[in-house]
């Protein structure tokens, strides 16, 4: 059956919104740091840090000392009725790139006692670089939206998204 | 791929290609195949609204990266379509569906310090595939790299047959 109606259209939305709902909910409950994660992270050293001792986790944030080098890193979680929040500082040994205060560091290390862990894998990254990404992406964001505006209208009996002909032809435009 | 104006070019540059094969794909439609190409990224939300807040709200483990896999972007799809008008469903879900396909694809070939890539047919699988690393997301060059393929498209498939 068409959803065309205005009440089915809503009505579709709704179910489509639910059900993406629970999927997001889904993914939370295979990625839950009470479970553990697949792939463990700062989240999951933040829940269960001599759990994790020995193994292999993907950490990143910025670099707050070069000698150790040690990082801050976010944390957030759901569990046990809760939302954690925070920081964690994770002093990084064997990083073999050169870093700087300020730069963000991303290493795949073992985990170590006492906040300490070895690195395996990483990757330096200078913090203008997330600038530039921020940046570029709200350009993208506001360039499709203005293509939206002007290629489709909205039917607002239908509460449907329309094209607008008179703007478009198959030779024309961009 | 690194950044949204990345996915938005490759959206662009899909789009405009088929518009040499499909006559009906005017730039209207091709904007749809880029809102398509940005859609994932719609998990992003997480920069302001953490998941792990909406799971104290609803009392259950939720994760916006859910948007960003193969289920999560279908359905994602599926509401874009019913946005519009009943004539047009046809070629918004196939323009939708390889914008978002196409993101899919180019963030599964992001380096990762773990040497693999997300979850990205979730929830046939939580299978994280081998990732080439072919860029970061904070790279520069794949934007421009794929700024100048888009110029060049749009002036071989809009500009060219109209000024001979």
């Amino acid at each position: 059956m068409m959803v065309s109606s205005r009440t089915g259209r809503l009505v579709g939305v709704l179910f489509l919104l639910v059900v993406l709902g629970g999927l997001c909910v889904g993914f939370g409950v295979e990625n839950s740091v009470v479970d553990g994660s697949p792939v463990p992270n700062a989240d999951d050293l933040a829940y269960d840090y001599t759990g994790h001792i020995g193994q292999a986790v993907h950490v990143g944030g910025p670099v707050v000392e070069t000698d150790p080098v040690v990082i801050e890193t976010e944390y957030e979680y759901y569990a046990d009725g809760e939302q954690h929040a925070g920081i964690l500082r994770l002093t990084i040994h064997d990083v073999s790139t050169p870093v700087e205060k300020g730069h963000v560091l991303r290493t795949y290390a073992v985990v170590q006692p006492n906040t300490e862990l070895v690195a395996r894998n990483e990757l330096v990254i200078p913090q203008w670089h997330y600038w530039y990404m921020y940046v570029v992406s709200a350009i993208a964001g506001f360039w499709v939206l203005a293509r939206l505006i002007r290629g489709w209208t909205i039917d607002i009996e239908e509460l449907a998204l329309i094209r607008r002909n008179t703007s478009d032809s198959p030779g024309g435009g961009s | 791929m690194p950044d949204l104006l990345s996915h938005a070019f490759i959206g662009y540059i899909l789009c405009t290609v088929l518009a040499l094969r499909y006559e009906w794909l005017t730039p209207a439609y091709v904007t749809v195949g880029m809102a398509g190409a940005l859609i994932p990224d719609m998990a992003k939300i997480s920069l302001a609204i953490d998941g792990s807040l909406v799971g104290a709200f609803i009392d259950l483990p939720f994760s916006w990266f859910g948007i960003h896999t193969l289920g999560g972007a279908t359905v994602a799809v599926l509401i874009g379509v019913l946005l519009v008008a009943v004539e047009e469903r046809r070629r918004v879900l196939v323009l939708l569906s390889i914008g978002a396909g196409s993101h899919l694809f180019a963030d599964a070939l992001l380096f990762k310090v773990t040497g693999f890539s997300y979850p990205v047919f979730w929830p046939l699988t939580m299978y994280r595939p081998p990732t080439p690393g072919l860029y970061h997301s904070t790279n520069i060059w794949p934007s421009l790299l794929l700024a100048s393929v888009a110029a060049v498209t749009w002036y071989v498939v809009r500009k060219r047959p109209h000024s001979a």
